[in-house]
């Protein structure tokens, strides 16, 4: 058996955070759970092979978060998928720049189904 | 000494002679008399007529012979009339130019005479009779009259005009918005109070001068230019020029403080003209009006994205459920459960579409055009309508012509425009439809043709197919799911990145709707947020 994917879940919403969390365990994945950005600091301290990372979040949001991770050098290697329900993506186009390590995703668009899929292929082209 | 015999014979000679001349001098007198135009008569004091000339004849229609020893009152049309007439001769011994009416006795046709009248005396000095000529005036009074009625009439209408002038002060005075009225050349010719209040100048001040120096219009702090300014577009046209709240004009005061306007411009030389002006711009400060409008915009934005939330938590359950990952489902609940997901599927779209109407109704939707290939985009917005296309047994006809694939086009923003294009034939099309999607450059322009066999659009609502939540009534029934706000997406994504959009369509027989871009494709736009 092939060895399972490690993924960070960063998300403040608790009903979003367990369907999110319940679906990428049942998809194999060892899941890390996070729900604002300084949880999400401390979390990706154990190298998960991917971040699912919402934007608006109380204490830190992920916009922050990712210039952390941008900032330190083993982090910013980690690709992120960035999941939000704001169509104002220029602040996070901006954060993200033209990275190919990082997508954005707009939850309400987006079917469980269809972020598994993203995040499978996601891995697929940074292995 | 002269005989008897020879006086008497010389006194019948003078007498002959005096009796000649007096014949004579009766003769005289009474060719004068008879030729007299006026009317000569006497009276006794009891009125009785002793005399009176034969022109009395052509006046009243009888001959001096039927007038002679009649009392004069019969003749006067108001009895009254000669008592107040003798009345004011014994008080003044004379009259001149007394109007009177005459007729025949038992006549209705009357004249209207001037009378010169004297009391006639003896010796004694008592009054004896009067003597009076008459002058027929009907026709003149028949003038005086019209005049009078002229001139009563002049002055009703002075008085309208007056009254009209006054009314049109006061409610040019006291109304909230504010006017301008300006000549040919753009000069202003007059100004409301309001107006003058709002451009903080006097209306003395302000006559004379350019509108632009009076009304300076800018957008986005930019001035507008005299070939763009409504004001001139209107003289221009001879038509009216309007602007909307959300073209976001303003206008700057004499103190050089902005605020924005809503403004309309009409030029009066398609209308007939009044003299001396040519333009009227009624324009008003919307300030309020805007604030409470980006309140309400920005509340609807922010409860649209507050709603997005639950709504996607509910649709990611729903699906959990569906496929069963979390226990075995009967055929059912299955069903139950995809309503429910497909009725919250339709109130995110609903969240969406109005999250995209209040960030284009605030302005802040951006247009970022990149290389982008619009035969991908149709055939994914089509794949993603498959499900339905198949289930209607439509058929669908494709054809791009070469060279899109690296058009300047913002592809979230065309994809929007092909999805509503698309989804709407599909939607509005019965069973076995065909639908056509072509893309094709043409005259440096990029032309996008989205057609159908569907139930098509009534004539009635053609012209309010764009507006916000409009539907028109022949789908309104057919599908309910319809929000209204598709096609006023498509159309401010497309007019405000420098396209065009029209169509052609007959009910029950079809819609084609035609979107063009310059071959340079979208204007961008700076914005801060796009459309989802």
């Amino acid at each position: 058996m092939p060895k399972s994917h490690t993924i960070l879940i960063v998300e403040d919403e608790p009903a979003m955070l367990v369907a999110l969390a319940d679906t990428f365990t049942r998809a194999g994945f060892t899941v890390l759970q996070a729900r604002n950005g300084e949880e999400g600091l401390v979390q990706v301290e154990k190298n998960p092979d991917i971040v699912l990372l919402d934007v608006v979040m109380p204490k830190m949001d992920g916009i922050e978060m990712l210039r952390r991770m941008q900032a330190d050098s083993f982090m910013k290697e980690i690709p992120v998928i960035i999941l939000t329900n704001l169509s104002d993506n220029e602040k996070i186009a901006k954060a993200i720049g033209g990275d190919a390590l990082y997508a954005i995703l707009i939850k309400s668009n987006w079917k469980l189904e269809g972020i598994v899929e993203k995040v499978k292929s996601r891995l697929e082209l940074t292995k | 000494m002269l005989s008897f015999a020879t006086a008497r014979r010389r006194a019948i000679e003078i007498a002959d002679t005096i009796t000649r001349k007096l014949v004579e001098s009766e003769e005289k007198y009474r060719s004068i008399f008879d030729a007299l135009q006026d009317v000569y008569y006497r009276t006794d004091m009891e009125g009785i007529i002793t005399m009176i000339s034969p022109s009395i004849e052509k006046q009243i229609g009888l001959p001096p012979a039927q007038v002679v020893g009649k009392n004069a009152s019969d003749f006067y049309v108001d009895p009254h009339a000669r008592e107040t007439m003798l009345e004011e001769l014994q008080k003044k011994g004379v009259l001149n130019d007394h109007l009177i009416e005459l007729r025949a006795p038992g006549k209705r046709k009357h004249i209207n005479a001037s009378l010169n009248a004297r009391l006639l005396r003896n010796e004694k000095g008592e009054p004896v009779g009067v003597e009076g000529m008459l002058r027929d005036v009907t026709e003149r009074a028949v003038a005086e009259e019209k005049l009078k009625d002229r001139t009563h009439e002049l002055e009703t209408t002075k008085d309208r005009i007056e009254k009209e002038t006054h009314k049109v002060n006061a409610i040019l005075s006291s109304m909230g918005e504010s006017l301008i009225a300006v000549d040919d050349d753009g000069k202003v010719v007059l100004m409301n109070q309001a107006a003058s209040v709002m451009l903080r100048i006097a209306e003395g001040d302000a006559r004379g001068k350019k509108i632009e120096t009076i009304l300076p219009l800018y957008k986005n702090k930019v001035p507008i230019e005299e070939n763009e300014s409504p004001v001139y577009k209107a003289l221009r046209d001879k038509g009216i020029a309007r602007t909307f709240m959300h073209d976001d004009i303003y206008a700057k005061d004499k103190d050089g403080q902005m605020f924005p306007v809503v403004l309309s411009a009409t030029s009066l030389l398609g209308r007939g003209g009044v003299e001396g002006i040519s333009g009227i711009i009624m324009f008003r400060d919307v300030t309020e009006e805007k604030t409470i409008d980006t309140a309400k915009t920005e509340f609807v934005s922010l409860a649209s994205h507050q709603l997005r939330t639950p709504l996607t938590a509910i649709n990611w359950y729903t699906e959990m459920l569906i496929s069963g990952d979390v226990g075995k489902i009967n055929v059912e609940q299955k069903k139950y459960l995809e309503e429910i997901y497909h009725g919250n599927q339709r109130m995110v779209d609903l969240v969406s579409a109005l999250l995209n109407v209040s960030r284009i109704d605030l302005g802040t939707f951006a247009i970022e055009p990149e290389p982008t290939d619009l035969k991908a985009v149709s055939e994914s917005v089509i794949k993603e309508l498959e499900p339905m296309i198949v289930k209607k047994k439509m058929q669908v006809t494709e054809k791009y012509a070469r060279g899109i694939n690296k058009l300047t086009m913002d592809p979230k923003l065309i994809r929007i425009v092909f999805q509503n294009l698309l989804s709407n034939s599909v939607k509005y099309t019965p069973e076995g439809g065909k639908i056509g999607v072509s893309v094709e450059i043409k005259d440096e322009k990029v032309r996008i043709t989205v057609t159908d066999t569907g139930y098509g659009i009534p004539k009635a609502d053609q012209d309010k197919i764009f507006s916000k939540l409009y539907r028109a009534d022949n789908i309104r029934e057919k599908d309910a799911d319809g929000t209204g706000l598709g096609l006023y997406i498509v159309k401010a994504i497309i007019e405000q990145s420098g396209g065009a959009i029209s169509f052609i369509s007959e009910e029950n027989k079809g819609t084609t709707f035609h979107v063009t871009f310059p071959k340079t494709g979208m204007k961008a736009k700076q914005g801060v947020k796009g459309l989802a």
